[in-house]
């Protein structure tokens, strides 16, 4: 078998493990961002701010806010959720993690040993009151 | 090499997916604002509107599991609604994806929220 018959039968194989790669690649861009979709509900426009200046949080915080606006992405993570909340002039950004993987070996329904993984992450920005 | 290698490569993966089993949950939110994550052991599943006002706060699809598996498969459903701060799941649809070795499930549903009067002011 020459190199050329070498080349066609391994060519289904080659054909998916590029695929592979490909898509291995795609995913590990950071600009990887799909199904962006935000919401605006303040009645006024804040100055932006600087990403270091805006908190970013797992939980409701204590003070009282006001809700300004919703994020919701594929593919990005909490800092560029933090990006765009100071694009907006916002005090914080709330951070959920939503969907992803999950062991159908799980027996439990408070655990999932899948929980890192996500298939959209959300950002509530909010302004505080006091 | 290097194509056989990768080629090997993911045909293990592939099989280790099989092996252990890999179920997927896709979350699209749609309510306003945050809620604090609940306790998974607590979300209900319902199929039927609760009689309880109540909030919208997302989408969930479901797929991936044995057709005998649908306690599971609500399992994965709790455990994937209380990040979003959900109560209760209600189910729209259930469906089976045929397949020539192993028939799978999958569902979609709403996540939602019981009103309490102290949240309505701030979400």
């Amino acid at each position: 078998m020459d190199f050329k018959d070498q080349m066609y039968g391994f060519g289904a194989t080659k054909t998916i493990a590029c695929l592979a790669m490909l898509t291995l690649i795609l995913c590990l861009l950071p600009s990887c961002a799909g199904d962006v979709a935000n919401r605006y509900y303040g009645k006024m426009k804040y100055p932006p701010k600087e990403p270091g200046e805006v908190q970013i949080l797992q939980e409701r915080p204590a003070r009282p806010y006001e809700v300004i606006a919703d994020f919701q992405s594929r593919g990005e993570t909490p800092e560029d959720m933090r990006r765009r909340a100071a694009q907006i002039g916002a005090d914080a950004v709330i951070i959920s993690r939503l969907g992803g993987l999950y062991s159908t070996g799980e027996e439990w329904a408070g655990s999932d040993s899948y929980r890192h993984t996500y298939s959209r992450i959300t950002g509530t920005a909010i302004k505080y009151r006091d | 090499m290097v194509v056989r290698t990768l080629s090997a490569a993911l045909v293990f993966f592939v099989l280790i997916g099989f092996l252990v089993g890999c179920a997927s949950v896709d979350v699209t939110k749609t309510g306003k604002g945050f809620y604090n994550p609940t306790d998974p052991n607590e979300v209900e599943i319902l199929l039927t509107r609760p009689d309880k006002p109540y909030e919208e706060l997302g989408t969930l699809i479901v797929q991936g599991f044995r057709t005998s598996e649908t306690a599971k498969m609500h399992n994965a459903i709790r455990a994937k609604a209380a990040p979003l701060g959900a109560n209760a799941v209600i189910l729209t649809s259930q469906g089976i994806v045929k397949g020539d070795f192993v028939s799978t499930m999958w569902a979609q549903g709403v996540a939602i929220r019981y009103k309490t009067k102290t949240e309505d002011t701030q979400k």
